[in-house]
C-alpha cells in the first residue's frame, strides 16, 4: 500500500492528524485551481476552505479504490466552484485589482504580476470547458495525467489531446496566431 | 507507427518537469521539433504566469485553525452512524416496489393480466406483479403463503392450457409450479428453524430427575432457553395448535439454572408463561402450513381434472406435473401433518423431482442431472414425448447434439470448425491445420506442450498434469 493511501486510510478511520497532513499536501493545488476560476482572491479563499471542510465531513465515506484522494478533492472543488459560479453569474466581472498574487512589496512588480495573471485567467475563460479544466489541473495545479483523467472521468489519451489543444488555444489567445497554432 | 504530436508534447512536458533541457527533448522528436518548441515555450509562460498564484500564508494558517475548530466541533457533536443505512435502503426499495405494485395493480393492465396464460402477451406483466408481491412480503411466512398461492395459480394455468390443447407450454409452467412449491416449503422451514419451534415438553419425571441431580451436589449448567420454549406445554393450553403433541412423560429434561437463587433448580418452562409473540409465531406457521397443504391438495385436484379434459398430446406433461405434485403433497403431509399425534420436527428438504428416465439415451447430457437446475423456473425439462431437451440434448434422429456433441462418424463438432484430419479445433491451431490462422499467433501454452498430431479438443482431452506443466 502506498504511503498516501495509508495516510488516507488513517483519515478515513478518524485520525485528525492524518487529515491535516492531507490538507497540507493538497491545499495549495486546490487553491490555485479555484483561484483561476473565480473572480477574486476572497472568493477563492472561501471556496478553498469550504472544500476541505466538506472533505472532512465526507471522508468517512471515502474509498480509495473508487478514486484517489487527489481526484476526489478536485471533484469536490469542481462541484463547489460550479455551485458558486451559478450563484454569482449575474454579478459584475472581476476587475484587475482583484487579481491578487503574493505581495512582493514592489507596487510596479505587483501590478505587472497581477496583469499577467489577469491575462491568463481571461485566456482560460475563453477556452472550451474541457480544455480549461485540463489546462487548469495540469499546468496550474500541476496534477499528473492520470490524476486529471480520474478527476474528469476521461481517458489519459483524451486528456493528452485536450491539453495539447488547450496550449495551442492559449498560445493564440495570449500572443495571437503564430504558425498555425 | 509514428508517435502522435500530443504524445510527444506530453512526453517532453514531463521530461522538462524532471529537469531535462528543451533541446534534448526536441532532439527526440525532430519531426515535431518546431511545433513542440513553440508549444513548450507557451507552457513555460503559462506556468510562469501562474506561479505567483499562492494562498496567502495568513489565510493558510487561519484556514487550518478553522478546520481544527470544525474537527473539534464534530468530535464533540458526533452524530452516531446510522447502523441501519442498509435497512433504510432496503426499506426504500420495498417502498418503491410497493408503489410500483400499487401503480401497476391500479391499472387495467394488471387487472387484465391476472387471467393471462403463458401464451398471452400479458403473462409477463402477471409474472412481474407476482414477483413484486413476493418482494413486498415482510416475513418468511408471508412469502411461503404467497408462493403456495402462486403454485396453485400455476396448476390452474396448466389446467387451462391443457384444455386448449397447448401442450408446449405445460412443461415450463409445471416447472414454475414445482419451483414455487419448493420456495414455500423452504420459507416455512426457515421460519421454523429461526424460531426454534418446541420439540420437548415438561414432565414430572424430568423435573424429578433434575431435582435429584441438584440434590446430589452436581453443578448445574444453565441451559440456554430458546425463545419458543419459555412456556410450558399443556394439553389444555389454548395457545398451542391442536397438532402439537406432548412429549412422553419418560423423556428426559435438561437441567436448568437456579434462577430463584435458592439453590433449587427446576425447569423454568413450568414457571414462566409463554410470551404472546411465541404463540403468534406458532399460529403463523400453522397458518402457512395449512395454506401449503391446501394449495397442494387443490392443485392436485385441478391437475387431475385437467388430465381428464386434456387432449392426448398434453397428457404426458400433465401426468408429469401430477407426479411432481403428488410427491410434493406426500412430503408436505409427512412433514406438516397437523394431526394431534404428530410431533413437530425439523423439516427435511424434499427430494428433488426427477422426471422418468426410461427413454433417456445414455450420455445424452440432458438436464435430469441432479446438479442441473432443479428448482429453477427456467429449467427446461425434456420434452416428455421425446425425452429430448431441444436446448441441450441430442437430435434424436442423428444422435448429435449440434451444440456440444461430435458427429459420431467424423468425431467433429459441426459448430466448431475443425481440421478433420487431426480432429483438432482449428481455433487452437496445432500446426497441421489447413486453417488460415497462423499457428504461432494463437497457439496456447498448453497446446505447445502437446505434439501436433496428438492434440485433442482442448476442453476434454488434455492431461491435467500437462496443464500445470510449464
Amino acid at each position: 500500500m502506498l504511503v498516501e493511501e495509508q495516510l488516507v486510510q488513517r483519515a478515513v478511520n478518524g485520525d485528525r492528524e492524518a487529515f491535516t497532513q492531507i490538507y497540507d499536501l493538497h491545499f495549495d493545488k486546490i487553491y490555485r485551481y479555484i483561484y483561476v476560476k473565480v473572480r477574486s482572491q476572497a472568493e477563492a479563499e472561501d471556496l478553498t476552505q469550504d472544500v476541505f471542510i466538506k472533505a472532512y465531513e465526507s471522508i468517512k465515506n471515502y474509498k480509495w479504490r473508487d478514486l484517489p484522494i487527489t481526484a476526489w478533492l478536485f471533484r469536490i472543488a469542481h462541484n463547489r466552484v460550479i455551485d458558486h459560479v451559478r450563484k454569482t453569474s449575474k454579478e459584475k466581472k472581476a476587475s484587475l485589482d482583484e487579481a491578487g498574487a503574493i505581495s512582493s512589496g514592489d507596487p510596479v512588480h505587483m501590478t505587472e504580476l497581477n496583469f499577467e495573471i489577469y491575462q491568463l485567467k481571461d485566456a482560460l475563460l475563453h477556452l472550451p470547458d474541457a480544455q480549461r479544466e485540463v489546462a487548469t489541473m495540469r499546468f496550474i495545479s500541476e496534477l499528473s495525467i492520470s490524476e486529471v483523467a480520474l478527476s474528469l472521468g476521461k481517458s489519459e489519451g483524451t486528456v493528452k489531446a485536450l491539453q495539447f489543444n488547450a496550449i495551442a488555444s492559449l498560445r493564440k489567445l495570449l500572443y495571437g496566431k503564430i504558425n498555425g497554432y | 507507427m509514428a508517435i502522435r504530436i500530443e504524445e510527444a508534447f506530453n512526453d517532453c512536458f514531463e521530461r522538462l518537469s524532471f529537469g531535462e533541457s528543451l533541446d534534448s527533448c526536441l532532439h527526440s522528436y525532430p519531426e515535431y521539433a518546431a511545433d513542440l518548441n513553440m508549444m513548450l515555450r507557451t507552457v513555460y509562460d503559462v506556468k510562469r504566469r501562474a506561479y505567483p498564484i499562492q494562498p496567502r500564508p495568513e489565510f493558510k494558517y487561519w484556514s487550518r485553525v478553522k478546520l481544527q475548530g470544525v474537527q473539534d466541533y464534530m468530535s464533540r457533536h458526533a452524530v452516531p452512524q446510522r447502523s441501519g443505512s442498509f435497512n433504510f435502503r432496503r426499506n426504500l426499495a420495498i417502498s418503491m416496489a410497493g408503489l410500483l405494485v400499487l401503480i401497476i395493480a391500479s391499472s387495467g393492465t394488471a387487472a387484465a393480466s391476472n387471467d393471462a396464460l403463458p401464451d398471452q402477451p400479458l403473462y409477463g406483466v402477471k409474472m412481474a406483479v407476482e414477483q413484486a408481491q413476493v418482494s413486498l412480503a415482510t416475513s418468511d411466512i408471508d412469502r411461503a403463503e404467497i408462493y403456495a398461492k402462486l403454485a396453485e395459480k400455476r396448476a390452474r394455468e396448466i389446467e387451462a392450457m391443457a384444455r386448449q390443447g397447448k401442450a408446449e407450454y405445460l412443461v415450463g409452467t409445471s416447472a414454475k409450479m414445482d419451483y414455487q412449491l419448493e420456495q414455500a416449503e423452504t420459507y416455512i422451514n426457515r421460519f421454523q428453524v429461526a424460531n426454534a419451534m418446541p420439540t420437548e415438553t415438561t414432565s414430572e419425571a424430568g423435573a424429578a430427575a433434575t431435582t435429584d441431580e441438584n440434590a446430589s451436589g452436581q453443578p448445574t449448567q444453565a441451559a440456554p432457553q430458546p425463545p419458543m420454549q419459555s412456556k410450558p406445554y399443556t394439553e389444555t393450553d389454548t395457545d398451542q395448535p391442536s397438532w402439537v403433541k406432548p412429549i412422553p412423560s419418560n423423556m428426559p429434561v435438561k437441567p436448568t439454572d437456579d434462577r430463584m437463587g435458592d439453590g433449587k433448580t427446576g425447569d423454568v418452562r413450568t414457571a414462566v408463561k409463554q410470551p404472546a409473540p411465541a404463540a403468534r409465531a406458532i399460529a403463523n406457521m400453522s397458518k402457512a402450513k395449512t395454506a401449503l397443504n391446501s394449495s397442494t391438495a387443490k392443485s392436485l385436484a385441478t391437475l387431475q381434472d385437467a388430465l381428464d379434459k386434456a387432449p392426448e398430446s398434453a397428457r404426458p406433461a400433465i401426468i408429469q406435473a401430477i407426479e411432481r405434485m403428488k410427491k410434493a403433497n406426500e412430503w408436505s403431509q409427512k412433514n406438516y401433518d397437523q394431526s394431534p399425534g404428530n410431533q413437530p420436527q425439523m423439516i427435511q428438504p424434499r427430494p428433488k423431482y426427477e422426471p422418468p428416465t426410461t427413454n433417456k439415451p445414455a450420455n445424452s447430457g440432458d438436464n435430469t442431472d441432479k446438479n442441473n437446475g432443479a428448482g429453477n423456473p427456467f429449467y427446461k425439462y425434456p420434452d416428455p414425448n421425446t425425452s429430448v431437451n431441444p436446448f441441450i440434448n441430442k437430435d434424436p434422429n442423428t444422435n448429435i447434439n449440434p451444440y456440444i456433441n461430435k458427429d459420431p462418424n467424423t468425431n467433429i463438432n459441426p459448430t466448431i470448425k475443425r481440421d478433420a484430419g487431426t480432429t483438432s479445433n482449428t481455433g487452437i491451431n496445432t500446426g497441421t491445420s489447413t486453417d488460415t490462422i497462423k499457428p504461432t499467433t494463437i497457439l496456447t501454452d498448453t497446446q505447445k506442450l502437446i505434439p501436433s498430431t496428438q492434440v485433442a479438443p482442448i476442453s476434454t482431452d488434455i492431461d491435467p498434469a500437462q496443464r500445470t506443466t510449464k
